[in-house]
């Protein structure tokens, strides 16, 4: 099977310029910084681990912008509960975490999100819960998040759980998606499926694509699939989703096709993807057809664009200089924080 | 005062941990309505509701990981596995979530969580139903491991530990669930981390914990009759190790025997006997010996299992190799 | 600001990458995240992009080249008129190293054919410990430390833990602990260790001095045993009388008087001039012993000084010596130096000379032995005087007769109260 020969899922269809004039252009501009910072942090971030400044693994969400974008924005930052993969710097920047936060953390510098003690896999805000470097550990935390809101009554808020498709064939999955069913807990899982799982096509990780249309059926669980190369229909979508688990208590699996531009990590070299391929994906890129739809349709102009692209890379310089100035943590706090005494 | 089984002591320690604070509850297999696998739970569902009392299908990734994020928000779960060996199905999510996020994190968050069920070697219930898990979760940082053997200390330790903030493997055996012994009628916790002389005495130490206790004092009985006086020391609390009550005594008997009912290497003895190198070494008259499980997979039959983990004979021979000498 | 592009890590691993082509040239416009090279690695050839647009200005590294991670590879600037320079990385600091070495070879070969001047180093520790003569005596630890405590002996307990182990109970009738004999071979040493002990500064100018003077002057000595029980009624006499001279106080004067009636034996050796020196006063310099080396407190003109005199400033010189506290005038000059080892019961020993002086004089102790006079055997004192000389300066036959006179002097010590 080639990439075009795997059945694509029913996807969710809504009209984009409909959706940003509710939006407003606020909300728009607002949501082109974020998805700006997230690439600019995220180039810049890649940049300093190439200068062997960052160390370990770096997961790119460099071509994905629209799809937390769109959904903290439809969901709401300030509460919720939120976790999701090892590629977790884009949500920790949506959800409170502050470029310069971001960039000291995966510097190994005490002023990091984590103390320095998490490193780019494991990012943490007020309702994110991480950030998680087993593939697949996340989805049952996820549940637990969800079971945690209706333990205490807490109606107004839902859980949100990402993971790739990667992450689908692991056996927590299943266990996560029988449990949330079995238990009615409100928790929005999102499968963010880039079509690779590290270096291997989905045609060759998962048995009966589509992913969530066909899976969510032996759960009985109702499913949307949706491109996530746009944003306003990533918004639109999630926006109607947070009402309906929130009304029905029941929970709800979204799969979001997307690209992803770089290598699974930045020592992947990305040799599975041909050139063509790249180029095509590129054609796609969330932020660059954003700005499309505000430029034809909104009176938006490119140096309106070029403006609010330079602030959002000069506060990620920023953010950068800081680091590199910034102190690694004192060695004799090392064995601080094991335990609670 | 009265007296009841370490099995009541269990129960009475959940069910006031569940009156006490709404943020706790448990979950695991037939906890509910089945009244609990070993009837530990027995009548929690009634009084409390299926909100606060949970059965799970058998899922323990999924169960587990689903408490742990649980704790993340700060309740206070109480998660049973219905035997220590089916721990294993959910080592990930224990090891990379719960051991992990309250340092990966910063300090943000805490893993305010309680792992209990029986541990270690049953009635022939054979190879894959009998480990001693204490090494393989102790060996990391992160928690606390106890391991009770009265009824007084089960309940006592494990409503600490329920209101502990870290996690903590609450260590029990069904082969000592119905010993009984006395408990007070007030409210009481007994304090992490310490140990317990339950028996004095000045030729030798014997360190031990949970149901080698009762193999142990039999032996110290049979010495005493002989003129021999050991003293006992029932550790308790695995990790945090009491190192203070250990160091005193052995720099008074100036001799250690270690009885522990899992495997030799690399095992709870180890650490405790390291420790007593380290600090005692100035003190010691003779080396250190333990008394551990053989290195095999326990096996079925009768009297290869009475074998294979340690028992009264195995633990009196090593008592007196280590006294050649002195009476 | 220009932008310089270096070459990145495009893995853990990469240390090093080779452009293999540009796909731009000085000139182009690039933007943000456009390619301009590709890079070969050590596992594989990627595109890198530009992270920031502009225009190339510079080409540091061409086609087919390596570079360093981290080094600089290509200059970018956001106008094309925006002046720049060019970056240097740390790279070239080993060339300059290897040059003097060289010259300083040359010089050491124009030495002489004469035999060269080696040095000495202690043979290293052996590296093999020897096993104990004796089997080491297994005891449990606690039973050492009663042990080492009470001072008791092991070697001598018998053991009544498993293979003969000593154990506590054991030590109940152990005897003590003999100092000496028997020292058991330690473990911690095998044969040979020494430690390297720093020279003081005092010790550093004592060992070029005598070194000095051991190497460059031609030593011989001359001895003489002297008859010292007229010195030591002499001096009991002195005593009776409440006057308190040394052997030594003595033995200056004589010396003094002695150098007064020879003053071919008063004299020294200039070696910076080549020149002998006539010293024109006799003053005595005295060997004494202080912490960690010696010096020598000068008498000056002790021929001019009475006995009595040269008692009282010998006092003085040895108790501020002992101090540390003599000024360079006391102790820098002298024209002869007398050095007695007499109070440790030496019978002789010859003193090396303190240059630029040509003589020195060791004093042993007072021995009494038998003494063979007018042909019969009986009891006296003998004291021995050896008189190390400077054979360029002094001749064997004068150094025999200032003896001689010394001899003479101590004999007839009525002649030491002039």
């Amino acid at each position: 099977m080639t990439t075009e020969e795997i059945k694509q899922p029913t996807l969710y269809q809504s009209d984009p310029l409909a959706v940003i004039a509710e939006m407003g252009m606020h909300l728009s501009l607002k949501m082109l910084d974020e998805m700006l910072l997230i690439r600019h942090f995220e180039t810049r971030g890649e940049q300093s681990y190439q200068q062997g400044k960052v160390w370990g693994f770096y997961h790119s969400y460099i071509g994905q912008e629209a799809v937390q974008t769109g959904i903290v924005n439809a969901l709401g930052a300030d509460k919720n509960y939120y976790a999701t993969t090892y590629r977790c710097h884009a949500l920790a920047l949506l959800l409170g975490m502050t470029p310069e936060e971001g960039m000291a953390e995966l510097f190994g510098k005490q002023t990091g999100i984590a103390l320095g003690r998490g490193g780019s896999m494991h990012m943490y805000t007020k309702n994110m819960y991480g950030g998680s470097g087993i593939v697949g550990g996340q989805w049952p935390l996820g549940a637990g998040l969800a079971f945690s809101l209706k333990y205490r009554g807490i109606k107004d808020e839902v859980a949100v759980v990402f993971g790739g498709d990667g992450s689908v064939p692991q056996g927590t999955f299943h266990e996560t998606m029988n449990l949330i069913k079995l238990w009615n807990l409100p928790l929005i899982v999102v499968v963010e499926n880039n079509g690779i799982s590290m270096g291997t096509q989905l045609e060759r990780t998962i048995a009966n694509p589509p992913i969530v249309e066909n899976m969510s059926k032996a759960y009985g669980i109702k499913s949307y699939s949706v491109d996530g190369m746009q944003l306003p229909l990533v918004y639109d979508l999630f926006k109607k989703i947070k009402e309906e688990v929130q009304q029905t208590c029941q929970p709800i699996m979204v799969e979001v096709l997307c690209y992803r531009y770089k290598g699974h990590s930045i020592s992947d070299a990305a040799t599975y993807r041909t050139k063509e391929e790249l180029e095509r994906i590129k054609k796609l890129d969330p932020i660059e057809s954003f700005k499309q739809l505000l430029k034809n349709h909104c009176g938006f102009t490119d140096q309106e664009y070029e403006t609010r692209s330079e602030v959002q890379k000069q506060r990620v310089v920023k953010a950068v200089v800081e680091a590199d100035l910034a102190p690694f943590p004192d060695v004799h706090t090392l064995e601080e924080g094991v335990i609670i005494p | 005062m009265r007296e009841i089984s370490i099995r009541e002591a269990i129960r009475e320690a959940i069910d006031e941990a569940l009156a006490k604070d709404d943020s706790v509850f448990i979950l695991g297999e037939e906890v509910a309505q089945y009244n609990g696998a070993y009837k530990i739970t027995k009548g929690l569902l009634e009084k409390y509701g299926e909100k606060r009392v949970i059965d799970t299908p058998i899922v323990e990734g999924g169960f587990t990981g689903l408490a742990i994020g649980a704790a993340l928000t700060g309740l206070r779960p109480i998660v049973e596995f219905m035997s220590f060996n089916f721990s294993f199905v959910a080592f990930d999510q224990i090891v990379s979530n719960a051991l992990k996020i309250h340092y990966m994190s910063g300090g943000r968050f805490k893993v305010p969580i309680v792992f209990r069920g029986p541990n270690g070697a049953a009635a022939r219930v054979s190879c894959q139903h009998s480990h001693n898990v204490e090494p393989l979760y102790a060996h990391l940082p992160g928690c606390i491991v106890l391991a009770p053997s009265t009824p007084y200390d089960s309940k006592g330790l494990l409503k600490a530990a329920i209101f502990n903030d870290n996690p903590v493997f609450f260590l029990e055996n069904e082969m000592i669930y119905n010993i009984k012994g006395e408990v007070p009628d007030h409210d009481y916790t007994v304090e992490i981390g310490k140990a317990k002389v339950i028996e004095e005495g000045v030729d030798l130490t014997l360190i031990s914990y949970s149901r080698m206790i009762y193999f142990c004092r039999e032996v110290v009985e049979d010495f005493k009759r002989k003129g021999i006086f050991i003293e006992l020391i029932d550790l308790r609390t695995i990790k945090p190790l009491d190192v203070g009550t250990i160091v005193t005594s052995v720099r008074k008997t100036h001799r250690a025997v270690v009885v522990e009912e899992g495997h030799k290497y690399a095992g709870i003895s180890a650490e405790v006997i390291s420790l007593i190198q380290e600090f005692c070494f100035d003190d010691l008259d003779a080396p250190v010996q333990r008394v551990c499980q053989m290195e095999t997979p326990l096996p079925y039959s009768p009297p290869l299992e009475a074998e294979t983990i340690p028992n009264p004979a195995r633990i009196k021979k090593v008592i007196e190799e280590v006294l050649i000498g002195v009476k | 600001m220009p932008i310089i592009v270096t070459m990145p890590a495009l893995s853990p691993t990469m240390d090093e990458g080779i452009i293999t082509s540009w796909v731009v040239k000085v000139g182009d416009k690039v933007l943000d995240g456009s390619p301009i090279c590709e890079i070969a690695t050590d596992k594989s050839t990627v595109e890198f992009q530009a992270i920031d647009g502009g225009y190339i200005r510079k080409i540091l590294v061409p086609a087919g080249k390596g570079a360093k991670v981290n080094a600089p590879i290509a200059i970018i600037t956001k106008t094309l008129d925006e002046e720049f320079s060019i970056p240097t990385f740390e790279e070239e600091k080993k060339v300059e190293e290897g040059v003097s070495a060289n010259e300083k070879k040359i010089e050491g070969e124009q030495k002489s054919n004469s035999l060269n001047v080696i040095q000495f180093s202690p043979v290293p520790p052996s590296k093999k410990i020897r096993s104990t003569i004796k089997p080491s005596v297994a005891a449990s630890p606690l039973a050492k430390k009663i042990a080492k405590e009470k001072g008791l002996d092991l070697r001598s307990v018998k053991g009544s833990g498993p293979s003969g182990r000593i154990i506590s109970k054991d030590l109940a009738n152990a005897p003590l602990l003999q100092l000496f004999g028997g020292e058991q071979r330690s473990i911690e040493f095998p044969d040979g260790t020494f430690d390297e002990v720093p020279l003081s500064p005092m010790r550093k100018v004592i060992g070029e001095r005598l070194q000095a003077s051991k190497m460059t002057i031609p030593h011989y000595v001359i001895s003489q045993s002297v008859e010292a029980d007229k010195m030591m009624a002499f001096r009991s006499e002195l005593k009776d009388l409440g006057i308190h001279v040394s052997f030594n106080d003595c033995i200056i004067k004589a010396t003094a008087l002695a150098l007064q009636k020879h003053p071919e034996i008063n004299m020294g050796y200039d070696s910076k001039k080549n020149v002998m020196i006539q010293f024109k006063t006799v003053d005595i310099s005295l060997a004494v012993s202080i912490p960690d080396g010696l010096i020598t407190p000068i008498l000056w003109q002790a021929n001019c000084m009475s006995l009595k005199e040269i008692s009282m400033e010998a006092k003085r010189l040895v108790m501020k010596a002992k101090e540390g506290k003599l000024e360079p005038f006391e102790y820098q000059g002298g024209s002869f130096t007398i050095s007695n080892l007499g109070m440790f019961g030496i019978t002789s020993f010859e003193a090396v000379i303190n240059p630029p002086q040509g003589a020195i004089l060791a004093v042993g102790g007072i021995i009494e032995t038998p003494i063979s006079k007018n042909g019969k055997i009986v009891s006296g004192h003998r004291l021995n005087l050896s008189i190390s000389l400077d054979h360029r300066v002094i001749d064997g036959a004068a150094g025999a007769l200032f003896l001689n006179t010394l001899k003479f002097l101590l004999e007839n010590p009525t002649s030491l109260v002039l």
